[in-house]
């Protein structure tokens, strides 16, 4: 990458060839405002306007996204001239858009309820606009500083759309920016709105003026993220903000408690790359293949996958089997790297909480684990289903991928007291049969070096929880024994950029697919719904209708400006 | 074949058409004879030959320029001079068919021109009409000569030469020749068309494209019209000899589908010219290949901005993009594109033939060669006009265009169409080129010139342009999209005669703004009607806002009809000819209008007897008149 050293309002900035100044600019800290500006997008937008430049020796201003950097350049973004431009062009935007919260000199103090004291008309007023404060408008209008208006407002009075579950479309505060757009056709490639009309009477919506329901928009509201004004809203959650946001958004992976990261897998699902979908879930569940069947998925409980606000949830657990079944191989994980910390621990019971924790302390920790069961087999609860529930070679191959990371499991061992374990120097114990007489009694007091951790740790004995639990514990532990307590592990690719999702037809229309069952005369006992798995073709049609929550939250990154530092406000030329 | 057998085959087709003891009948039938009505002059023509039993060769040709005195027949009679009638109606037509090929008097009072040598039987050559004489046509040398529906007419006239010469040379010595003609687009902006053929030579990524912009939108230019449907073989022989210098066999024109006859005879030549192989693959028998598809616009006026219509053809919204990167670098699908303006390919072929030198033989130091213009508005002789560059628009109008109907005053004339500028009386000297036009506060654009007289009010003008601009704006940004509106409001207050004091003020800004703040041409050049007319016509501006009043008598809301007590006689024309009936009176009553009700049709006006003329149609001013009807003779 050439290096290009350019100078801008009096600051030297380096910036590699190809970028243009507005990038150039925001990435050195210098604020430049701007409205459509995505970045790391290939062809510059250019519609607002706003972002005028001067360069030293040329004639007028360029549009600082559009300019491409080149070395030794001398650009000045606070001109006179720069300064008058995009003031007027900024009125003329205003022209028809609602503007006393940009002008409002009560702006700064006015908390939502409030009562407005300025006689606006209350759909006007800032304080009922979701986007107060948070509005990038206000902020570029703050920087160029507009305290009056020269042209009256005129309203467009547009329909507010409003005919889904998921987002508001407000387009009478619609600068016609095209981010949303830009992100829906050229970076997601959804396809699933586009202008209609022209001229003054040009409007955002559904492509070909249909309602987003029936457009193939997916919902996953990148437009809502870029948006720079409050024309575009999460429905019903306008006034959510900060960092929970993103715990409401991706309901799916909150509501799992070993934060599967599930629209990721998903879209290596649509991709066809199973591999890759299960490294993901390995991600968070050691024993994926066994989630795979067994999981409770509370993530697509009432509430969880915003899919269900729409019709029913996406079928996750059954995505999951779909892709283990379509992956080479799913046993348990490469031998630790890293040096051996020269610990020993000794873990209780060999459920999904235990054997979780034996994986990270193992893997991540780099710990000697040995795990003490006293039943026959290991396994704990997940060694009670049924075999057509659990198959026991799904469970043992999970298993037995435990011995490469070095861990032991002692089965037929009773422990009669932690006691008897501190005495054969390990150095942390953790008890996750805590309901066996034996455990409870000798833990009976606090003990420096005994943990305990358990399956059924919300009241009712649970897979996904247990794992969560124990992996929780493992980083405690860790962090006990002066390591990280890092448990995080990247088994699949991340990629950099935004993925290009693709359109899908009749996005709101897919309905549920229904997984086949067993012939009736092949049924087990009163069980009459022994689920055969998801057949390529349901497979791939149920992963086409999640909804990618997690889009926005990557797309988020194409928007980012820095603040303002100096405001040039009220400088009138 | 090889292309001398071709052309030999054409030249003696074209010869037995000119030397066979038939007649030979040219109508012309392009979109302006047909409008005024060729189509039955042609079936007249038809029948009355048939009726005779003559025996003659008829050829639809395409349109000659001289719009106005459509429709234009030509008759050949055999060892005779082609002589040209116009406004030929079929009673004419069966009427000339008598006459002249029956009885041979060629009747010099229905005859426009002849193109033998001098005067032939008391009537003048063609080209010493005043409209013809100044002109030089290149890009339009073939239109309403040949039958553009018959590849042969355009070889025999030496079409395809250009092509073949071409394909001799090496594509650089191609850009050469056209470099050293220079000869720059014109499409309007005006850029040297050698140095986009060679920019797109030079650029790397492959396939590269070259796309000819027949998407002419401008309110009253037909010149691209005129030269698809009167020689489409030169457009498409240009775009042939391009490729070649771009090096690229993929062609495109984007037609509106408003053409549906160039469309139409676009498809019948490039069907003839595969049909030869003067297109397609392996032309005249080298390795270079060249196809044309054609692509029809919907109608929008924005995608005959350059990267606009390539997102159109692309089968996107057609929504200009900013610049950097250049068309030449990255245009259709994101590849080097050279686009070029049809009338700038149909220049091609002729220098290519000529040479360089003999091209840049005409027009100006940095303007060369000669430019079409669709010449319409309050002229004598509106039509098609090639001119070298460089001519003035006092001999545009006065010599070719024949002066203004009725010897009325000049007020101005507004050149390059919707985007461009209104010129006043004092700027008639104007050199027409790029740089002396763009100086003086217009375009040259593609070639509407629009001519307007005393009767025109300048704010109406503007206010149309600036409506049109608005409609046709693509909507993608901000200045062009909110601030056409916000001076389209403005103007209508103004013709309404609700203009506030600082309107030319605010006017001036936003245009100032959409100027400097937009994003392609269309935007940067959409507030010229407004702003050169406020320079120019700032007097009339400043009595529609602070008199109320509209000199030019146009702005309904600032008229007024009065119906002059001491002229009016009481015959009740007026009352009876009333639209919305708001004229009372009486036989031998002194009528009044209603003036709450009057709607300023002007009817009345026009129905008043002459030799009463008592209605008026004044501006800021108030009569006297009764306010019943009184007998007539008693003020």
């Amino acid at each position: 990458m050439e290096t290009i050293n350019l100078t801008i309002d009096g600051i030297k900035v380096k910036t590699t060839k190809g970028k243009r100044i507005l990038e150039a600019a925001l990435d050195a800290g210098i604020y430049i405002p701007n409205l459509c500006a995505l970045r790391d997008i290939k062809l510059p937008w250019g519609a607002c306007r706003l972002c005028q430049v001067q360069i030293e020796g040329r004639r007028g201003t360029v549009t600082a996204c559009s300019e491409p950097a080149a070395e030794g350049m001398i650009v000045r973004s606070d001109t006179p001239e720069v300064n008058c431009l995009r003031r007027e062009i900024l009125e003329i935007m205003l022209a028809r858009h609602p503007h006393e919260c940009l002008t409002c000199w009560r702006k700064e103090r006015c908390q939502p309820f409030d009562i407005c004291l300025r006689n606006v008309a209350v759909t006007e007023r800032c304080v009922t606009c979701p986007k107060n404060r948070h509005c990038e408008l206000q902020k570029v209008a703050d920087f160029i500083g507009l305290d009056t208006m020269a042209y009256p407002y005129t309203p467009k009075g547009l329909p507010v759309e409003m005919e889904n579950p998921f987002i508001v479309r407000n387009n009478n505060l619609c600068i016609l920016c095209g981010r949303c757009i830009r992100v829906c056709q050229e970076v997601l490639g959804f396809e699933a709105i586009a202008f209609n009309l022209r001229g003054a009477n040009t409007y955002i919506g559904g492509a070909f003026g249909k309602p987003l329901i029936k457009s193939g928009c997916t919902f996953c509201s990148s437009c809502v993220e870029v948006c720079p004004t409050g024309a575009l809203m999460d429905r019903g959650e306008e006034w959510t903000r900060g960092t929970e946001r993103e715990v409401l958004s991706i309901r799916c992976k909150y509501h799992c408690p070993a934060r599967v990261d599930v629209p990721r897998f998903i879209r290596f699902i649509r991709e066809k790359k199973y591999n890759e979908a299960v490294a993901v879930i390995r991600e968070s569940v050691p024993f994926a293949a066994v989630c795979s069947l067994i999981c409770e998925h509370p993530c697509g409980a009432e509430g969880a996958c915003r899919r269900g606000d729409l019709d029913q949830p996406v079928a996750i657990r059954a995505l999951e089997r779909f892709a283990i079944e379509r992956s080479e191989k799913y046993g348990s994980a490469e031998p630790p790297k890293g040096v051996a910390s020269g610990k020993r621990i000794a873990v209780l019971g060999s459920g999904p909480a235990g054997l979780t924790a034996a994986y990270y302390l193992a893997k991540k920790g780099g710990h000697a684990v040995t795990v003490f069961e006293s039943s026959s087999q290991p396994g704990g609860m997940m060694r009670a289903l049924p075999d057509y529930v659990l198959p026991l070679n799904v469970l043992d191959a999970e298993i037995e991928g435990l011995a490469n990371l070095g861990i032991e499991i002692k089965t037929q061992s009773k422990i009669k007291s932690v006691d008897e374990l501190f005495e054969k120097e390990f150095d942390v114990i953790l008890a996750t049969d805590i309901f066996t007489e034996n455990t409870k009694a000798s833990l009976g007091k606090t003990r420096k070096g005994a943990f305990t951790v358990s399956d059924s740790a919300a009241g009712k004995e649970s897979f996904i929880q247990g794992v969560a639990a124990g992996r929780q514990a493992a980083a405690s532990i860790d962090r006990y024994l002066g390591g990280t307590g890092n448990t995080t592990e990247v088994l699949a690719p991340v990629s950099d950029g935004v993925p290009r999702v693709g359109r899908i037809d009749n996005f709101a229309q897919r309905r549920r697919q229904v997984m086949p069952t067993e012939k009736p005369s092949k049924q087990i006992g009163e069980f009459n719904q022994v689920e055969l798995g998801f057949n390529d073709e349901l497979g791939q049609e149920e992963a086409k209708r999640c909804m990618g929550c997690d889009l926005r939250f990557m797309v988020a990154r194409m928007v980012a400006s820095p603040e303002p530092k100096i405001a040039t406000g009220l400088v009138r030329t | 074949m090889n292309f001398e057998e071709l052309r030999n085959k054409a030249v003696k087709e074209w010869r037995g058409l000119w030397e066979s003891d038939k007649p030979l009948i040219l109508v012309g039938l392009a979109t302006c004879g047909i409008a005024a009505g060729a189509n039955s002059v042609l079936k007249a023509i038809e029948n009355e030959l048939k009726r005779r039993g003559i025996q003659a060769n008829i050829i639809p040709v395409g349109c000659i320029g001289l719009c106005y005195l459509e429709p234009i027949v030509d008759i050949v009679r055999p060892g005779h001079p082609r002589i040209s009638y116009c406004q030929v109606t079929p009673e004419k037509a069966i009427q000339l068919i008598e006459d002249y090929l029956v009885n041979d008097n060629p009747r010099p009072d229905l005859a426009l021109g002849n193109f033998g040598e001098g005067s032939f039987a008391g009537i003048p050559n063609f080209y010493e009409h005043p409209m013809l004489k100044p002109q030089v046509r290149i890009a339009t040398r073939n239109c309403g000569h040949i039958n553009p529906e018959d590849i042969n007419h355009y070889i025999a006239k030496d079409g395809y030469d250009g092509l073949h010469r071409a394909l001799a040379m090496q594509p650089e010595d191609v850009i050469k020749v056209v470099e050293k003609s220079g000869l720059r687009g014109r499409g309007g902006a005006g850029f040297p068309t050698s140095k986009k053929w060679e920019e797109a030579r030079h650029s790397k990524a492959t396939p590269k494209f070259v796309v000819c912009n027949a998407d002419e939108g401008d309110p009253g230019a037909f010149m691209d019209r005129s030269v698809l449907e009167g020689d489409p073989h030169s457009v498409l022989e240009g775009m042939s000899i391009a490729g070649y210098a771009v090096g690229t066999p993929n062609g495109y024109i984007y037609v509106r589908a408003e053409y549906p006859l160039a469309v139409k005879r676009l498809q019948i030549a490039i069907g003839q010219a595969k049909e030869v192989g003067l297109l397609g693959e392996n032309i005249l028998g080298t390795d270079f290949s060249f196809n044309v598809n054609i692509m029809q616009g919907a109608g929008a006026f924005v995608c005959g901005e350059g990267s606009a219509l390539m997102y159109s053809i692309e089968g996107k919204r057609g929504m200009p993009r900013v610049r950097p990167p250049r068309s030449v670098a990255s245009g259709l699908w994101g590849l080097p594109t050279s686009l070029n303006n049809v009338e700038t390919f149909a220049n091609v072929p002729t220098i290519i033939t000529r040479g360089g030198d003999w091209y840049a033989g005409y027009g100006t130091e940095t303007s060369k060669g000669t430019k079409t213009f669709a010449l319409t508005g309050k002229i004598e002789r509106p039509g098609l006009i090639e001119v070298p560059m460089g001519i003035n628009l006092r001999q545009i109008i006065y010599e070719i265009g024949g002066g203004i109907p009725k010897e009325k005053p000049f007020k101005a004339i507004q050149t390059g169409g919707p985007s461009g500028g209104c010129l006043p009386y004092t700027l008639l000297d104007t050199s027409v080129d790029f740089e002396t036009l763009t100086k003086a506060g217009s375009i040259m654009g593609s070639g509407g010139m629009v001519v307007m007289d005393e009767d025109t009010c300048m704010v109406d003008v503007a206010r149309y342009f600036v409506e049109f601009c608005r409609d046709e704006s693509c909507g993608k940004c901000v200045p062009c999209r909110e601030g056409l509106p916000l001076m389209s409001d403005i103007l209508e207050r103004i013709t309404r005669g609700e203009g506030e004091a600082d309107d030319i003020q605010k006017l001036l800004d936003i245009g100032e703004t959409i100027k400097n703040g937009s994003l392609c041409g269309l935007g940067t050049s959409a507030p010229n009607p407004v702003l050169s007319s406020i320079k120019y016509f700032r007097p009339e501006w400043e009595a529609h806002i602070i008199e109320k009043k509209c000199p030019a008598l146009v702005c309904k809301a600032l008229i007024t009809f009065y119906i002059l007590p001491d002229k009016c006689a009481g015959c009740g024309i007026c009352a009876r000819s009333c639209p919305v009936e708001v004229i009372s009176g009486g036989k031998r009553l002194i009528h009044v209008i209603d003036q709450e009700k009057c709607i300023k049709c002007a009817t009345c006006l026009e129905k008043c007897p002459e030799r009463f003329s008592a209605v008026v149609k004044v501006t800021g001013e108030h009569i006297n008149v009764p306010k019943e009807p009184i007998p007539v003779g008693t003020t």
